[in-house]
């Protein structure tokens, strides 16, 4: 899960999609642009995504979203919530868990 | 100050104020540092665990002539008062210096531009027998794309050299927007050249080897930091459970 703290645009679904894949061009070149990266889901009022890549790919992704540094000449961070390889492990913080 | 409420809450469990010193102009005053109690009334504590966060102070000296090394030597007592000291060494005979026989705990690795001087492993591999850290600043490679260019070439040759130990990796941020979680951060040692192990290291227990380094350079002697084991799952940033003991200074 990603959150997008911005400055003040707010991308919509396709924006955002367009802003991972410039990242990936940015860094990696057009074999980084060609990585599958699915946006599950996207949250317009927190601007955060869950997003999905193949493992393989994970440091590569993961390396250009941190980054990234501008988007339409503003400043943006990409603050990395959670990853795992299963999507019900994202709904809880594992380190929070009270045994 | 934004900045630091920004790292407590992406989860970091210590903070070095970094303060730099440029020798290019004369009679330059070692400052006073700011105490960090002045800038929050109530350190908050970290996520996860129940202790309170730390912050420290840090200086930087920029070093491009070997009569500014003789300013660690002075007795100017403000120099006591920060806990982590780093230089940043411009030639090669400097960087030679500064690993084998100054008394400081980092080594910074210029990022911003192209290095005059390739790494040697003598002087590396003395570093690494006295406990002394290189430190590798993400920030620019967010900032630009030449920089990013000079940050990965100069951290690859680095790496080339010392193998990947004793590697620092910290952020010269100005604006709480260029900050980054420590997991992220981890991932860039990746890039850099480092293995899993080593990166998540950068991040955490080298860094907290530098501490303890700091506080070993201020009492003059010895630290000797036992941490008891806990039984539920911990942060990684905070207490790795081993018997610390740092060199004597001779």
């Amino acid at each position: 899960r990603r959150e997008l703290p911005d400055g003040g645009a707010r991308p919509n679904a396709a924006q955002f999609k367009q802003l991972v894949v410039t990242a990936l061009r940015d860094l990696h070149g057009e074999v980084g642009a060609a990585l599958p990266v699915d946006v599950l889901t996207y949250e317009e009022k927190t601007l955060s995504a869950i997003l999905r890549v193949i493992s393989s790919g994970l440091v590569k992704l993961w390396s250009a979203l941190t980054l990234l540094g501008f988007y339409q000449n503003r400043r943006c961070a990409f603050r990395v919530l959670q990853t795992s390889p299963f999507l019900l492990a994202l709904s809880g913080n594992s380190r929070e868990l009270v045994l | 100050q934004n900045i630091l409420t920004v790292c407590f809450s992406v989860g970091y469990s210590a903070v070095a104020l970094n303060h730099v010193i440029d020798f290019k102009e004369k009679k330059q005053e070692i400052i006073k540092p700011v105490s960090p109690s002045e800038l929050f009334p109530s350190l908050p504590i970290v996520q996860g665990t129940s202790k309170k966060i730390k912050v420290l102070t840090r200086l930087t000296l920029v070093v491009s002539d070997p009569s500014h090394c003789n300013l660690l030597r002075s007795t100017s007592a403000n120099i006591r008062l920060y806990d982590i000291i780093a230089v940043f060494p411009k030639t090669e005979k400097l960087f030679h210096i500064a690993c084998t026989t100054l008394d400081v705990d980092l080594v910074c690795i210029n990022v911003t531009e192209k290095l005059p001087f390739y790494f040697r492993r003598p002087p590396v591999n003395m570093a690494i027998d006295r406990g002394i850290y290189f430190e590798l600043l993400y920030t620019p490679a967010i900032k630009d794309s030449t920089m990013r260019r000079y940050a990965i070439s100069n951290a690859i040759s680095l790496m080339q050299v010392c193998k990947g130990k004793n590697i620092v990796i910290s952020s010269a941020a100005e604006r709480a927007l260029e900050l980054r979680g420590p997991y992220d951060v981890a991932n860039l040692g990746l890039l850099f050249g480092l293995s899993e192990s080593e990166a998540k290291a950068a991040v955490s227990t080298n860094c907290r080897a530098t501490m303890l380094h700091g506080e070993t350079r201020k009492s003059a002697c010895g630290v000797v930091y036992t941490v008891k084991k806990p039984r539920k799952v911990e942060e990684e940033e905070t207490a790795v459970p081993a018997c610390k003991k740092a060199k004597t200074q001779a």
